[in-house]
């Protein structure tokens, strides 16, 4: 069977590029190994009766041109407030007036911040011609002087640092800082995490109705009307070269499928090291991805309640449980170390507020995503550290919401390695690489091939281990569509 | 006020008076006051016990500049430099680590540990001694200035584009790794033994309150590359004498090339008339003294807040000057021994401890004892790096005896219960470095003849350091080139007009590099202001 492009993996990245390269009349197949599409995204049932609505459960990153782009059948609604979880009551953290100037100071960059990453990135080494590089360099001086230098002085800096500048409050420091650390291997406490502060921060427009599930059922249909074809699954064994170039892919069972193009929607790591022959691997590319750091430090947690617990008194959409970035520090601490954290922040959602049909009438489903959960652990992943995981969430569940216990009639436990196994993702890192510095824009995911092509001919990367970067945003999928337009291809 | 000096320095670091004798040099009527009873500021040679004589800072010598070296004719001032041989790292268990100057020989050690490892680390040091030639680009000019248009700049701008782009590939991912990865993370590109990434990632972390898992941290490592004693890439030393040395040889230049230095003399302020530094008083005595230009070799925030006062700034400044970081995070401990305090893993005063012996046995040690610092205790088990200055140079303490300087890391200045807690804390911060000591040379308590502990907050008291950070300052991505000390204020001129600043405090930094005060005096002769 021979097509124009190859997509591996229906992650939402990789359903986002089939989309792009089929409305520009290409022939494409999306090989999916699991069974349903979606990957990180994808909604299920993981309590008889009771779904979820994604691993990753905000979807607030997908551009509305995307959206648009694609004509997908979504609709969108502003992200409700995030409510800080304390034992007195809790405040919607929307709310907190002395948030104003810090909310003011990232307008100010946020249109530059995200012309910057809605464009490829340009490449700076010796290869690459000077324009993009100038370009992306003057957009940044019309920031003007002052705030160019500001941008240069607070991006390196650590989020406790950039939030002190701002705010006192230490439980609202602890809630803006905890999503700039999400699929990083950082504490607040180190440097440049105020850049992933930027990059979460600015990169947020309406969340869609029906969360990430939503959105994959809407790329699906989009995948289709367009004329592509998405086939469950089938696992990608490997991908074929010809002379150095991509011929197609083979999968389990001996099943080949050939086109010029494969758009791998694995992370980087996964795809060079797991799907290229070692002896067909141009050395240095085997090297680089070998250096791509992917260690994960998130575990999922799906509860399926029996009515709605409360939370020091509240019942959230949007519920987190830091109070303090000292608190987020000693849980990263523990990363580092590789053991468990004594009290896991918890970042917790709960879709049946707005979505009753996801569980029985009254019911009600908590998806939780537990931080600082290393993915390498001295002990080893096994039944014992899964239990002791366990035991340390529900310390930080019922220090807010002690009744929760008796509420719970089904759960699911997704330690860093069973996510690793289930979606495929090196390190059971959820963006399929580390945001950190040096792994983003023109080095992401490397510095060599940091626009979704690389050196092997016909081989590109579409996943959230590309430029911009991870989470529910379509935008790998999507400059990496471009990309192979652009190629010509 | 009896004369005008062309310029008045303001301590006498060695920063200060390297811009001091580059003055005298072209002929400018200079003037050097210092607080202490000698010169040399944190480089200093001090006898603390009849007979030793201590390094009391700063240790070594590498990233002292060749081009001052030659200018000021240091080596005809008396100044020697013994090069270090090894870099000792001792264990519990088996023989420890040993990294000589001899590739051939460290090989053998490394290979202890690691085949693997022993054979990269050859191509390591030569890619990182091919960056560090790229790095020696920013260090001895004036930091680069993003913000200006003017063709001047925007050349050079372009120049350490270009220079970045003609690096190959390979080298150029690696720059970039290395200005924003940690320690650990970027060795762990290269080598698996944990043995010989630890001591290697010491090195970004010294004088910062941050742990070798932090970001931004692999960027020092390039410094151990950047080390350069009579054109020979790569070699750290000692001074003969202590540090005090390289401080007497560069005063003693300044002199022959005709600059006053005036110890004892405290400044209490820097005089301001119509929106200009005029000249300073002397604390004491009141006495004013008249200059065309104030030059302070003290660090930004003692020179602005508290030399000059913020009245005289506008406020935008005054924030970011208060924002400057400092977290001090390092102490000192010197002692005078009687008899040499062998390690039980490879005993002896052979060449093994000729060089620098570092404790740092696992990289989770060290950020162990990074973590007790973060929050507000000073290392239980605390990174060390030891010196014996008296079994390379004889004359630093009697014979048979010895002097050991150990510079030890975390020490918090804001310790828990605040900084001037830490007369309380002295004793057992210092008890916690020599037990730590005696881990590997369980004789040395016996030996102990004289012992002076140094917390951040006594450096801060004696040495006018504020916070007691040994650089002026971090040397944090947010804090180094243009935005050293603040943006806009990296080229040595400040918002006060006539007053300049020399120190590690701008650009690039701190060490005993002479790099500040040199191209501040080269600026300001430039602009012809002297």
């Amino acid at each position: 069977m021979s097509y124009d492009a190859i997509i591996v993996g229906a992650g939402h990245n990789g359903l986002v590029t089939a989309a792009r390269l089929a409305k520009a009349g290409r022939k494409v197949i999306v090989l999916e190994r699991r069974s349903i599409p979606g990957g990180i995204a994808a909604g299920e049932e993981f309590h008889p009766g009771y779904r979820h609505t994604g691993l990753l459960h905000d979807s607030a990153g997908v551009r509305p041109s995307l959206i648009k782009a694609l004509g997908l059948e979504v609709q969108t609604r502003p992200v409700p407030l995030l409510h800080a979880v304390n034992t007195e009551g809790g405040f919607e953290l929307g709310k907190a007036e002395e948030l104003s100037p810090y909310t003011a100071r990232l307008a100010k960059i946020r249109s530059f911040a995200q012309g910057l990453l809605a464009a490829p990135a340009p490449r700076i080494d010796s290869g690459g011609s000077v324009w993009p590089v100038a370009k992306a360099s003057m957009s940044l001086r019309r920031l003007g002087d002052k705030e160019m230098m500001e941008l240069l002085r607070i991006g390196p800096l650590c989020v406790d640092d950039f939030l002190d500048e701002w705010l006192k409050h230490p439980q609202t420091k602890a809630l803006l800082a905890a999503p700039a650390l999400v699929g990083t291997w950082m504490g607040p406490r180190s440097p440049t995490s105020t850049a992933t502060l930027l990059l979460e921060a600015l990169m947020r427009f309406e969340e869609i109705v029906g969360g990430p599930a939503a959105l994959v059922n809407a790329l699906v249909k989009s995948v289709q009307q367009a004329g592509a074809e998405i086939r469950t699954d089938v696992t990608v064994e490997r991908i074929r070269l010809e002379n150095g170039k991509v011929a197609g892919v083979v999968a389990t069972g001996g099943d080949t499928f050939d086109a010029p193009i494969v758009a791998a929607s694995c992370d980087p790591k996964t795809t060079v090291l797991g799907l290229i022959s070692p002896v067909e691997c141009p050395p240095m590319m085997e090297e680089d991805a070998r250096c791509i750091r992917t260690r994960g430090a998130m575990a999922k947690v799906h509860l399926a309640l029996n009515g709605a617990p409360s939370f020091g008194g509240a019942f959230k959409e949007r519920m987190h449980t830091a109070q303090t970035t000292t608190e987020l520090e000693k849980a990263f601490d523990a990363v580092k170390f590789r053991v468990l954290p004594d009290s896991p922040p918890l970042d917790i959602r709960v879709p049946t507020l707005s979505q009753p049909e996801l569980a029985p009438s009254g019911h009600h489903v908590l998806s939780i995503a537990v931080h600082s959960v290393p993915f390498h652990l001295d002990a080893g992943w096994n039944a014992d550290s899964r239990a002791e995981l366990w035991t340390r969430i529900e310390a930080s569940l019922t220090r807010f919401a002690p009744d929760i216990l008796t509420q719970i009639v089904g759960k699911e436990i997704l330690t860093p390695a069973d996510i690793a196994e289930r979606y495929g993702l090196s390190g059971g890192h959820i963006y399929g690489g580390e945001h950190a510095l040096d792994q983003l824009y023109v080095s992401r995911p490397t510095l060599s091939w940091a626009r979704h092509s690389t050196p092997i001919g016909g081989l590109y990367l579409c996943s959230s281990g590309t430029h911009p970067g991870g989470g529910i945003t379509g935008a790998p999928g999507s400059l990496a569509a471009e990309a192979i337009l652009g190629a010509g291809a | 006020m009896s004369e005008i000096y062309d310029a008045v320095i303001v301590g006498g670091g060695h920063n200060g008076l390297v811009c001091a004798a580059y003055l005298a040099r072209a002929g400018r009527k200079v003037l050097v006051l210092e607080r202490r009873y000698l010169v040399g500021g944190a480089a200093v040679t001090e006898e603390l016990h009849p007979g030793f004589k201590f390094t009391v800072c700063s240790y070594v010598v590498s990233l002292l500049r060749p081009w001052i070296v030659r200018d000021l004719e240091l080596a005809r001032h008396g100044l020697q430099i013994i090069p270090l041989e090894c870099s000792f790292t001792p264990h519990l268990d088996g023989p420890g680590l040993c990294r000589w100057a001899d590739p051939h020989k460290t090989r053998r050690e490394i290979a202890n540990f690691s085949v693997k490892d022993s054979e990269i680390y050859p191509e390591f040091g030569r890619a990182m001694g091919r960056l560090a030639r790229f790095a020696k680009s920013f260090i001895d000019e004036p930091a680069p200035d993003p913000t200006s248009f003017r063709p001047r700049d925007l050349i050079q701008m372009m120049g350490l584009g270009q220079k970045f782009r003609s690096l190959p590939d390979d080298m150029a991912a690696i720059q970039l790794k290395l200005s924003t990865m940690s320690g650990v993370d970027f060795l762990d590109e290269w080598f698996e033994s944990d043995q010989l990434k630890a001591p290697m990632s010491c090195s970004g972390i010294i004088g910062t309150m941050l742990g070798v898992r932090s970001p931004g941290t692999a960027y020092v490592l390039l410094h151990h590359y950047m080390g350069e004693i009579d054109g020979n890439s790569r070699a750290w030393g000692i001074a003969k004498g202590g540090n005090g040395a390289v401080s007497e040889a560069i005063a003693s230049s300044a002199k022959a090339f005709g600059a006053e230095i005036r110890c004892n003399a405290g400044v209490e302020r820097v005089l301001v008339k119509g929106g200009r530094a005029v000249g300073v008083v002397l604390a004491g005595s009141g006495e004013e003294i008249a200059a065309r230009n104030v030059v302070s070799g003290c660090d930004p925030r003692l020179t602005f807040l508290g030399l000059v006062g913020r009245d005289h700034f506008d406020d935008e400044f005054v924030q970011q000057i208060e924002r400057y970081k400092y977290r001090g995070s390092s102490g000192k401990v010197n002692l005078a021994l009687d008899g040499f305090p062998e390690f039980t893993c490879r005993p002896g005063d052979g060449a093994h401890v000729r060089g620098d012996v570092a404790i740092a046995p696992s990289i989770d040690y060290l950020e162990r004892a990074y973590t007790d610092a973060k929050y507000g205790n000073f290392s239980k088990r605390p990174y060390l790096n030891i010196v014996f200055p008296s079994l390379l140079d004889p004359t630093m303490a009697p014979p048979g005896k010895h002097v050991l300087s150990a510079f030890v890391q975390y020490a918090p200045y804001h310790i828990d219960g605040g900084p001037e807690t830490w007369p309380d804390k002295r004793e057992a911060f210092g008890d916690a470095v020599i037990d730590t000591i005696a881990e590997y040379c369980p004789s040395i308590r016996e030996k102990i003849l004289y012992k002076q502990v140094l917390s951040p907050w006594d450096i801060e008291k004696e040495f006018g350091l504020t916070e007691g950070n040994i650089f002026h300052g971090e040397l944090s991505l947010d804090q180094l080139l243009f935005q050293r000390p603040t943006a806009g204020w990296a080229r040595y001129k400040t918002p006060l007009k006539g007053l300049w600043l020399a120190s590690s405090g701008a650009h690039p930094g701190g060490g005993v590099m002479g790099a500040p005060g040199g191209l501040a005096a080269k600026v300001m002769l430039e602009q012809g202001v002297v």
